[in-house]
């Protein structure tokens, strides 16, 4: 250099450098961490935990932020005050117990934030990733494509829901009043249909179905399971003409002459 | 587009390339890149180390015996074109929150960015050599005094209509050379400059076909003439002003630093290294 250092070295450049350095340390000695806060605490009041109601409420920045070269971690920090979660975690109860169950050190950060304002989110969670299993309603089948808000409408995510089926969906008109809430009986959760039905049936369910295969509840019930009709396969003009042919005219009720969908069965069948 | 203003050229379609990035980057993740996230905390890096580009590479070129490549010239372009791309970087990278130390350091980045456009303007009013070495007043009178040979040497062999129009220009330049203040000179000087432009053009609508073709070969001449003049007029204001500037700019651009180093230890202290 000739004689000179920096440009920004002169007395004055170096002057100025040093008074906003001690008013930096002034106002960090008078009002704390306030100039390096990236934002206002939340300010949603709850429970009195750790003498304050809220967030907000916390003046010195250290109540959370640990010394990166000490061996406490802001986790450590958060459950001082939140020891109902740390209880959880202690005895791997609870939805935090369940979630922190595989980790070595609760890390409250990955699901929860600060200082984004007074109304600011406390939870930001990853749908794609967030472990639902753990709150013991496991996502499976057309539950996994789901959106958040579609279950949990209210925005709270920290109320649990009803895990029966009918919390969510209404019993269908088709089969209304006919089964019990229980629907894992018989659907799964990737799709209402094909159900699967297990109990006697007093019709062959497999009549007129390919060999070793059943019909589908649709082709005999098209409409609601209380009632049934045999014109979805067999020609009505037919078989009117068929019965009239053989002089007989009560013929609406099939199933009470052919109760296992035999011809042969009925009261005018050779079978007699 | 001149190539005396490329770093501004070059500044400008770097920050629309990154604004291009920036908006796709919102239009993918449905929000404005925060702060303290991958790609918002990678704009504040780069950005800052062009801002620590812009503070010291041209002031050390300027200074040192030993870092002696490059013309000052062009440093001086390359430290206005990161003085433009950084703050930018840095102003995205604020996520559009101005509060507490970001806040001020990024106040702080626009006041120095201003400062140093105006630093530019005053620094274009003193006469330099192509290496950016300052011209002193007696080659500024070696200057003038050679080109108003060669203006001479052209009005001779011209017919006396054009003549008596240069000369008018002349005088009207004399005279309101005379009437503002060098200090108001130094400000005002593009629409000075504007003005002696009307007026030539003026004076050449009056000659005929012929006289006005030779007439523009006069144009650059002429300019060349009015520059050296305007230099000499405002030499002592223009380098009282720059002197002035430096003055102010170095303490702001010092606390600016101070304080961004002091920002970037927070963000280190209370987010990258917070367990």
């Amino acid at each position: 250099m000739r004689g000179r250092g920096l440009g920004c070295l002169t007395p004055l450049g170096v002057l100025a450098a040093l008074a906003s350095l001690l008013l930096v340390v002034g106002v960090t000695v008078a009002r704390g961490g306030v100039l390096f806060s990236p934002g206002p605490l939340n300010a949603q009041a709850g429970e009195i935990k750790g003498g304050v109601r809220s967030h907000a409420e916390i003046e010195a920045c250290g109540q959370c932020h640990a010394p990166f070269w000490g061996p406490e971690t802001m986790a450590d920090r958060c459950m001082v005050c939140h020891t109902n979660v740390d209880e959880e975690v202690k005895t791997g109860q609870g939805m935090h117990g369940a979630f922190l169950a595989n980790q070595e050190q609760p890390f409250c950060r990955g699901c929860h934030t600060e200082h984004r304002g007074p109304e600011g989110v406390l939870t930001v969670l990853d749908p794609e990733t967030f472990p639902h299993e753990t709150t013991g309603f496991p996502l499976t089948g057309a539950h996994q494509d789901l959106a958040c808000s579609d279950c949990h409408t209210s925005g709270d995510f920290t109320v649990g829901l009803d895990a029966a089926c009918v919390a969510c969906h209404q019993e269908p008109e088709y089969h209304a009043g006919l089964f019990s809430t229980a629907c894992e009986d018989c659907h799964t959760t990737k799709a209402w249909r094909p159900a699967r039905y297990d109990e006697p049936h007093t019709f062959p369910i497999d009549h007129g179905a390919r060999f070793g295969s059943t019909n589908s509840c649709q082709v005999c019930h098209p409409t609601t399971l209380q009632t049934y009709t045999c014109y979805e396969c067999h020609d009505p003009r037919q078989v009117e003409w068929e019965h009239r042919e053989e002089g007989i005219f009560d013929f609406q009720n099939c199933v009470k002459c052919h109760p296992t969908g035999r011809e042969e069965e009925g009261e005018f069948g050779e079978d007699d | 587009m001149s190539f005396g203003n490329i770093e501004l050229w070059a500044a400008f379609f770097t920050n629309l390339a990154i604004t291009a990035l920036y908006m796709a980057v919102v239009i993918y993740t449905g929000e404005v890149p925060r702060a303290s996230e991958l790609f918002g905390h990678g704009l504040g890096i780069v950005g800052f180390i062009l801002m620590l580009m812009t503070e010291t590479l041209y002031s050390i070129r300027k200074r040192s015996q030993f870092a002696r490549w490059g013309r000052m010239a062009y440093w001086l372009k390359f430290h206005i074109y990161t003085g433009l791309v950084g703050p930018y970087m840095v102003l995205l990278h604020t996520s559009w929150k101005f509060g507490g130390l970001a806040g001020i350091v990024m106040l702080l980045t626009v006041i120095v960015v201003i400062s140093g456009f105006i630093g530019r303007y005053i620094y274009t009013a003193i006469p330099r050599t192509v290496d950016g070495l300052v011209l002193e007043e007696s080659d500024l009178e070696a200057d003038i005094r050679e080109t108003e040979a060669s203006l001479q040497r052209w009005l001779q062999a011209q017919s006396d209509q054009t003549r008596r129009a240069v000369q008018g220009l002349l005088h009207a330049e004399e005279q309101l050379l005379q009437r503002l203040s060098p200090a108001l000179l130094l400000w005002v000087r593009p629409a000075v400059d504007v003005y002696y432009r009307w007026l030539w053009w003026r004076e050449k609508r009056r000659m005929g076909r012929l006289a006005r073709e030779e007439a523009k070969k006069l144009d650059r001449l002429l300019a060349r003439r009015r520059l050296l003049r305007r230099q000499r007029a405002m030499l002592l204001w223009a380098r009282r002003a720059l002197g002035l500037w430096h003055t102010l700019h170095v303490p702001l651009g010092a606390v600016l630093f101070t304080l961004a180093f002091v920002h970037i230890c927070a963000a280190l202290y209370y987010a990258t290294l917070l367990r």
